[in-house]
Parts: structure tokens; C-alpha cells; sequence
């Protein structure tokens, strides 16, 4: 990190700061803190969602997941502008003509209060430690990139993003998002301009693409019908489908923007714009990650990228290391070659047979990095990859002063978008769901604006100390938060389930929600737990949002008939 | 807009309508699988 670099990170604070101040004075009520007055342009709401969505991870992990396995990551997004129709059609404008604080508020008037209750509370508590999940992943990539303490980059993280979301609220934070989000789209562009630039000067953006495309990491689609896995195209517009109306209709964090809408008409094209432009970015850091592997055909990786367990595997096996760093370094030199031959040849008769060579000394080249891989595992005691750290290390290694700081500054804003998105989601959740609800049924009757408002703060602080707190305790709480993070997206298809029951069937199936969702939960358990349980390979978990939001459904619908079989009956 | 009213205004802009949002957003996802298919098409060896 140069001066320079530094410089831009300052910027980055002071730009944030000044948005989030100017934009979040004057908060009154409730409606001013959680929805921004509903006053909000849809271009400001459809960057805030798609900020949202983008965390740390997206811009580390995905260009490290294209470096490794190629681009069929796509297919996830491939049901997004399907979806986004449909809630455009259905939910949308429901929410928004319910004047609605919560996507769960929606429910009580269709399927009773119990239902409202229970799937908030699925909400809070699948989301609960999520937020620690997203201020740690990216915590600890920038701690291992700046050798900075882990402990001082949580609190950078959660400690800024927890207080500027409790001062400004709302109309702030989408704000500051929407300047988060430039900034990530302009960091994304810097990274693939970059690893363009940074190819030799012999080999062209077409025999670049020629090379990734020839060990298969240009592969955008996959017909395989095998439900187990995980990209393919069928996953992608069935079980994304689901994921993504249940993401983008029930979640609190999603809804909430589009619910600031000034019209029903911003709203709308808020999501509209997510349908016509989150493709095309996706495509873009997944093209960073594939141009990458072929930019590392000419410059030498390390054999580790993740410094700190390169050193502690080399000091734990220092002969083994060597010897494999000896193989590795005799399998790159050989690599290189042979992209650089099949790079030039021009479509003549060898081509094919220098393909093959390409291909036969990547293979090579692979294995000895997947031998290196498992003895840091071994050394480790526990399965380890470097998925996350081949991003970070082209960006410090490779790229000039300023741009490091732009690309810093848009994986710090993509981390802390999606915390604020959280904190604010969470705090609505539990404050209009639950406190506002119950203390004015059995306390003191109606609150003040201002009461109300000082709630909202404290709701955010509360849920912003827990998630930083619980950050701070990874390291030894990390099997536990991540399987309350896996339990929690257990929740996702049985909420959509309860939606569905309440727009569609408001005379069936609605009023039997509570037990339906239930249902549905316990069916994507069982889903989850069976194959683990039997030692096989279950199918893909792209599709227990279906399976959550068809038993929800159909208990629902089952619950309801029977109910009225029994009513004719009883009054006949 | 008057959010009880059932007919939000168009879209504005070339879309005179919802319906002919939708369809152009469908559409254009179409094309993008498509494009994505010929891209990968492209570069297979």
C-alpha cells in the first residue's frame, strides 16, 4: 500500500461520511428511519439492491471460483430477470399498496398474526449471524492482504457500517449504497481492464480467450441433468427461481429497499434495472477470474496464494514443500510454453496437437498446485483452499498505485453495503414486527415518533454489536455460525411458501400458513439431513427453496380444504 | 402516484406499457443465454 492508495482509502471514508450525514439529517419517524419517507428514485433503489447483494465475497470469491473452475457460476442468475417479472407482477405491487413496513406485515393480513410472527422470527433468527459472516470473510482477506490485526478490520468493518447506519438511517444508507456500488462497478471494470493489460504483449484478448476457453473455463452453460449438481442450467431456472423470488420477495434486507419507492412505478423499475443489469456484471467479474488463469500462464503464481499458510506449510514440511515447489516451478516453465505455442498457432494443422500439449502441461501444472493445496490442509488439520486469495494477491502483486486503493475501497464498500443492508433489515424486523406490535397490544398504547425512532437506533446498535461481536469470536464460534447460517436458508422456500398462500390462495390456504410453513421447513431439513445422514450425496441446495415452497403450498392447500370439509360438515 | 390507484403510470421512456417492459426484459434474457451459449461455443476447442 502506497501513499497514494491510502489516500484514496481516506476519500473513500470521507465521501461515505459526508453522504451518509447529509442525506440522513432530519429523521422523525419511523417512516423517515426504516423507509426513507418512501421518497426514493428507483435508479438509488436499484443500486442499493444490487449493492446489497454484492458482498466481499462476491468480488474476491467469484473471480477466484472463475480462476479455478471456470465461468458456470453464471447459471445461478440465469431465473433473475424471470423472477424479478414476476414479484414486479405479484408482490410488488402488494407490498407497496399495504403501506407495509415488513414483508411479514403483508402476511398478517392474510393469513393472521401468528403467521407474521413466526416467519419474521425465521428471519431473524436465519440472519441473526449472518451479519457476523459478512463483516468476518471479508475481515480476514484484507487482514491477510494488509498483514493487518483481524481484530482491528472487523471493527473497521462493523463498528463504521453499525454506526453511520444508526445515525443516518435509511435514506442514508441506500445513499451511501449507491455510492458504494459505483465504486464497485468502477473497481470491477479497473480489474478487467488490468488483467487485460497485464497479458504479454504476444498473445491478443482472442488467444487469450482461446486459452481459458481450451481447459473449459469459458463453459457459461451445462445441460447436466444430474440434480446433485450444483451449476447447471435446469439449477439455475428451477432452483434459482426459487432462490431468487424467495431472496428478492421475502427477504427483509431485499424488500426493505423497494418499499422506499417514491411510486410504485420506481419500484418496479428499480428491479427492472436488476433484471437488465445483473447478468452482464456478473459476467464480468467471472471474465476477470478466467482471464486471470490465463494471465498466470505467463506470470508465475505463487504456489500458495494465501502467504501466511504458505509459510506455515513450509515450515511445517520444509522438505516435502521444496521439493514440490521444484515440481511446480519445472510444471509452470513448461506451461508457459505451451500456452505461448498453442497461443500462436493460427488455426494450421498443429493446432490441435499443440492444444493438447497446452492442455497435458495444465493438467501438471494443476496437480502439483492441488498437492500443495492438500499438505496445507494436512498441516491445517482441516480442508483448505485458496479460492479467495488468487484475487487479492493479482491486485497487490501486480497493479499500479491508486488502483490497489480503488479496488480496496470497492471490495470494503461491497463488504459494507451488504452489513448495513442487514443491520437496517434487522432492526426493522424486530422493531415493527415485535416491540412496536406488542408493546402497544399489552403495554402503554401507541408510541411517539420519537420513541419509535430512538427504538430503531437502539435496534440497529444491538443487532451491529451482536454481528461485530460474534465476528470477533470467529474463530472459535465458526462451526456454530455457519450452521446457523446453514439452518437459516433452510427458511427461505417455506417463507416464499407462506407469500404464495397468502396472494394466491386468500381463501384456501392462507389461514393454515403457520402449520404449513412449518411443514415446509421440516421437509428442507429433511432434504439436508437424509443424504448426510445415509453418507450420499443429496441434491443440490439450489433446489430446497423449491422444496420448501412446494410442501409450504401444499400443506397449506391440504390444511385448508380439510379445514373446510369440516366446517360444511359441522354446519351441515 | 396515487399508491391506491391499481394502474401505476408506464414506464415512460420507449416503453409505452408494463407488458412491453416485461417482455423486452424476457427477451433480452433470452438473448443473453444465447449470447452466453455462442461465447462459450466460440472459444471451445
Amino acid at each position: 500500500m502506497q501513499l497514494l492508495d491510502w489516500i484514496v482509502v481516506a476519500a473513500y471514508f470521507g465521501l461515505i461520511i459526508t453522504v451518509g450525514y447529509w442525506t440522513g439529517r432530519g429523521n422523525r419517524g419511523l417512516e423517515d428511519y426504516f423507509l426513507a419517507r418512501r421518497s426514493m428514485p428507483w435508479y438509488a433503489m436499484g443500486l442499493s439492491v444490487m449493492a446489497t447483494q454484492a458482498s466481499a465475497i462476491t468480488l474476491v470469491g467469484t473471480t477466484g471460483q472463475a480462476y479455478v473452475d471456470g465461468m458456470r457460476f453464471i447459471q445461478i442468475y440465469f431465473a433473475l430477470p424471470i423472477a424479478m417479472v414476476i414479484l414486479c407482477v405479484t408482490l410488488v405491487p402488494l407490498f407497496y399498496r399495504a403501506r407495509v413496513f415488513t414483508a411479514y406485515e403483508y402476511l398478517e393480513q392474510r393469513c393472521g398474526p401468528h403467521t407474521r410472527s413466526l416467519t419474521s422470527l425465521l428471519f431473524l433468527f436465519g440472519r441473526a449471524l449472518s451479519g457476523a459472516v459478512v463483516i468476518y470473510a471479508p475481515s480476514v482477506v484484507l487482514s491477510v492482504v494488509f498483514s493487518l490485526d483481524e481484530t482491528l478490520t472487523i471493527l473497521l468493518i462493523g463498528g463504521f457500517a453499525t454506526i453511520y447506519t444508526a445515525l443516518g438511517g435509511m435514506r442514508a444508507v441506500m445513499w451511501v449504497e449507491t455510492w458504494q456500488m459505483l465504486i464497485i462497478l468502477l473497481g470491477i471494470l479497473f480489474c478487467l481492464g488490468s488483467v487485460i493489460w497485464g497479458l504479454p504483449d504476444e498473445v491478443s484478448l482472442g488467444e487469450a480467450l482461446r486459452l481459458a476457453g481450451s481447459t473449459g473455463r469459458l463453459e457459461t452453460l451445462s445441460f447436466d441433468t444430474d440434480p446433485r449438481q450444483t451449476y447447471t442450467v435446469w439449477t439455475g431456472l428451477l432452483g434459482g427461481l426459487f432462490l431468487m423470488l424467495s431472496y428478492f420477495g421475502c427477504d427483509q434486507s431485499q424488500v426493505q429497499r423497494y418499499l422506499t419507492g417514491r411510486s410504485l412505478r420506481e419500484s418496479r423499475l428499480s428491479l427492472m434495472f436488476n433484471a437488465f443489469a445483473k447478468l452482464p456484471v456478473q459476467f464480468v467479474i467471472l471474465l476477470t477470474g478466467a482471464l486471470l488463469f490465463v494471465f498466470y500462464q505467463f506470470e508465475r503464481p505463487p504456489v500458495l496464494f494465501d502467504p501466511v499458510t504458505l509459510a506455515e506449510t513450509r515450515a511445517a514440511e520444509p522438505e516435502a514443500m521444496e521439493a514440490m515447489e521444484a515440481r511446480y516451478e519445472t510444471a509452470f516453465a513448461e506451461r508457459r510454453t505451451a500456452a505461448l505455442d498453442y497461443a500462436g498457432a493460427g488455426g494450421d494443422a498443429t493446432e490441435a496437437s499443440l492444444r493438447e500439449r497446452f492442455v497435458a502441461a495444465d493438467l501438471r501444472f494443476q496437480e502439483t498446485r492441488a498437492e500443495a493445496v492438500r499438505t496445507a490442509s494436512e498441516v491445517k488439520g482441516e480442508p483448505w483452499s485458496d479460492t479467495n486469495h488468487v484475487f487479492p494477491t493479482f491486485v497487490f502483486t501486480q497493479l499500479p498505485p491508486g488502483v490497489v486503493g480503488l479496488i480496496l475501497i470497492a471490495v470494503l464498500a461491497a463488504a459494507m453495503s451488504t452489513v448495513e443492508s442487514e443491520l437496517s433489515a434487522l432492526s426493522t424486523a424486530s422493531v415493527v414486527d415485535f416491540y412496536r406490535r406488542f408493546r402497544n397490544r399489552f403495554l402503554r398504547g401507541p408510541t411517539s415518533d420519537r420513541h419509535d425512532l430512538i427504538a430503531g437506533r437502539i435496534g440497529i446498535l444491538f443487532w451491529g454489536t451482536l454481528a461485530t461481536g460474534a465476528a470477533l469470536y470467529m474463530g472459535r464460534l465458526g462451526s456454530a455460525v455457519e450452521a446457523v447460517n446453514r439452518v437459516g436458508s433452510f427458511f427461505y422456500g417455506p417463507i416464499l411458501g407462506a407469500f404464495v398462500l397468502a396472494a394466491v390462495f386468500p381463501n384456501r390456504g392462507a389461514r393454515r400458513a403457520f402449520p404449513a410453513v412449518l411443514s415446509g421447513v421440516a421437509a428442507v431439513w429433511a432434504a439436508d439431513l437424509i443424504p448426510r445422514s445415509l453418507g450420499v450425496e443429496g441434491i443440490s441446495y439450489l433446489y430446497y427453496n423449491l422444496i420448501g415452497t412446494a410442501v409450504t403450498v401444499l400443506v397449506g392447500l391440504a390444511l385448508g380444504s380439510s379445514a373446510k370439509v369440516r366446517g360444511k360438515e359441522g354446519s351441515g | 402516484m396515487d399508491p391506491s390507484s391499481d394502474q401505476p403510470p408506464s414506464p415512460g421512456g420507449v416503453f409505452r406499457s408494463w407488458r412491453r417492459l416485461y417482455a423486452a426484459v424476457l427477451i433480452t434474457a433470452a438473448a443473453v443465454y444465447l449470447l452466453l451459449s455462442l461465447f462459450s461455443r466460440a472459444f471451445r476447442p
